[in-house]
């Protein structure tokens, strides 16, 4: 099983601990192996996560992902994989034959973003400024897309998973958004068929350009039913 | 009966193809192109790249755009046989995957809003301290070659501090340094999982806009979830109904034999 428990992506949906120790409780019962893809972690706004389902795990059930692409510079090209020693082993000799390892300049500089502390004083900026984009992102939506969308408010992570109501259907939408200059993530490169859904992400983009995308796609949706 | 559109531009990139005039490696014109050359929507296009794709003749490369990969006459003239799980990967997964190609390429664009990056803003990015690292690690430098497959014994550690700070309590032998998580799913896929085995996943989810499992042979299984995530007893349905499916799938195995 594969599964993305903290700000899920496309979703944003966070897993409480609750249904943590459910799901990870059933997989060793059922020795079903887990992977879980916790990149998001860090990126939290309101509170810190639940712990993960690798810190419940004692019978070495899940291989664990991490990374500093979402959180520090994706250019650094640095993440994680943790797992019983056997597991790591037969992977570290898979990575030697594909790469012979990561670069040593960017292992040191990740090292030394860990280790000097730094690292976490930038998520401290890091969330500061997510939970200002957030609230940009939000307060746009409720002004320009309210009458014809629904969404959650993301506790963390960078996303919000848009749906359009089913009586606004909006026949491709991804590419009326970018004919105007828009570019957004189509629900259904996630398997989401019903067309219904778009991912926005508020961690990229300039706030007054977060505004203004957000309402160039309320003008979209609203020239269709005109 | 009128032949349906995209057929059209089916049979004419294979043409395209068998005079060797798009040779193998060559890229293909873009969706925008065909649908503006043959006058129809973009989903037609979209139609007619599957069948090529399933066809084997292109394929999508990251950065390349769509590519022409084979050329015998063989293919060519080749039916496809049934094979439901490949068709059935293949139906979900190569639209989804041609979008995924035009997403990645106008993510460069700077002129578009980008509201789709996963990806942290320039305006975050803490360009003061990563100099002064960089600076730092620099200074400190001493003379460097391959290193252990595990990856670096100093950001192991510290990745094994940091973890532990997160509740999961592991030694450093226990972590392999990777260039991404996307690298953990390709490693895990062809290293420690089966051909045909069955990958169960959050629906919707991130991993289907990749093929990395699917590449390797892998089935995805899609879980249903609610406000806090995968719910435990879809798990269990989803393999019952795993199980049921494949009975009807026994005959007709037997039947092709015949």
């Amino acid at each position: 099983m594969y599964t993305n428990p903290t700000f899920h992506n496309p979703t944003g949906t966070l897993m409480r601990k609750k249904r943590r120790e459910e799901l990870i409780e059933y997989c060793v019962r059922e020795q079903l192996p887990v992977i879980e893809d916790d990149v998001y972690r860090d990126l939290w706004i309101d509170n810190p996560p639940p712990e993960p389902l690798k810190s419940k795990d004692h019978h070495g059930n899940v291989l664990y992902l991490g990374s500093l692409s979402k959180t520090l510079s994706p250019g650094l090209r640095i993440g994680w994989v943790v797992g019983p020693e056997s597991v790591i082993n037969r992977l570290a000799d898979l990575k030697m034959q594909s790469d012979y390892g990561s670069s040593t300049l960017s292992q040191l500089v990740a090292a030394e973003w860990l280790s000097s502390g730094l690292y976490d004083h930038h998520l401290e900026d890091v969330r500061e400024q997510l939970r200002n984009r957030r609230k940009v992102a939000i307060d746009s939506l409720n002004k320009y897309l309210s009458p014809y969308a629904t969404w959650e408010i993301p506790k963390g992570g960078f996303f919000i998973w848009v749906r359009i109501k089913s009586t606004f259907k909006v026949k491709r939408l991804f590419d009326k958004a970018l004919s105007s200059g828009i570019l957004v993530n189509p629900g259904r490169i996630y398997a989401e068929q019903s067309g219904q859904y778009i991912r926005l992400s508020y961690g990229y983009a300039s706030l007054d350009e977060l505004n203004e995308g957000i309402f160039q796609l309320s003008e979209i949706i609203k020239h269709q039913y005109k | 009966m009128k032949k349906p559109k995209y057929q059209a531009i089916v049979e004419y990139i294979k043409a395209r193809i068998s005079k060797g005039e798009w040779t193998i490696g060559s890229q293909i014109p873009s969706q925008r192109h065909l649908a503006k050359q043959f006058e129809v929507n973009r989903s037609t296009v979209i139609t007619a790249l599957e069948e090529l794709m399933a066809d084997g003749l292109i394929e999508g490369k990251a950065g390349k755009g769509t590519v022409v990969t084979n050329n015998t006459w063989t293919l060519m003239g080749k039916q496809t046989s049934t094979n439901w799980n490949e068709n059935v990967t293949l139906g979900i997964h190569k639209p989804s995957i041609s979008t995924v190609q035009e997403i990645n390429e106008a993510e460069s664009d700077d002129s578009l809003i980008q509201l789709s990056k996963g990806e942290l803003s320039p305006e975050i990015f803490p360009l003061e301290k990563m100099k002064s690292i960089v600076q730092k690690v620099s200074s400190q430098l001493t003379p460097f070659g391959y290193e252990e497959p595990k990856g670096n014994v100093k950001l192991r550690h510290a990745i094994s501090e940091y973890l532990k700070r997160r509740g999961v309590n592991v030694s450093p032998s226990s972590i392999l340094v990777v260039s991404g998580a996307l690298q953990s799913l390709h490693l895990i896929s062809i290293g420690l999982l089966k051909r045909g085995s069955t990958v169960f996943l959050e629906f919707p989810s991130y991993l289907y806009s990749l093929t990395v499992f699917q590449s390797a042979g892998m089935e995805l299984n899609s879980l249903s979830m609610d406000k806090e995530g995968i719910m435990t007893d879809s798990i269990y349905q989803t393999k019952e109904k795993g199980k049921i499916f494949c009975i009807p799938i026994q005959p007709f195995i037997i039947q092709q034999v015949l």
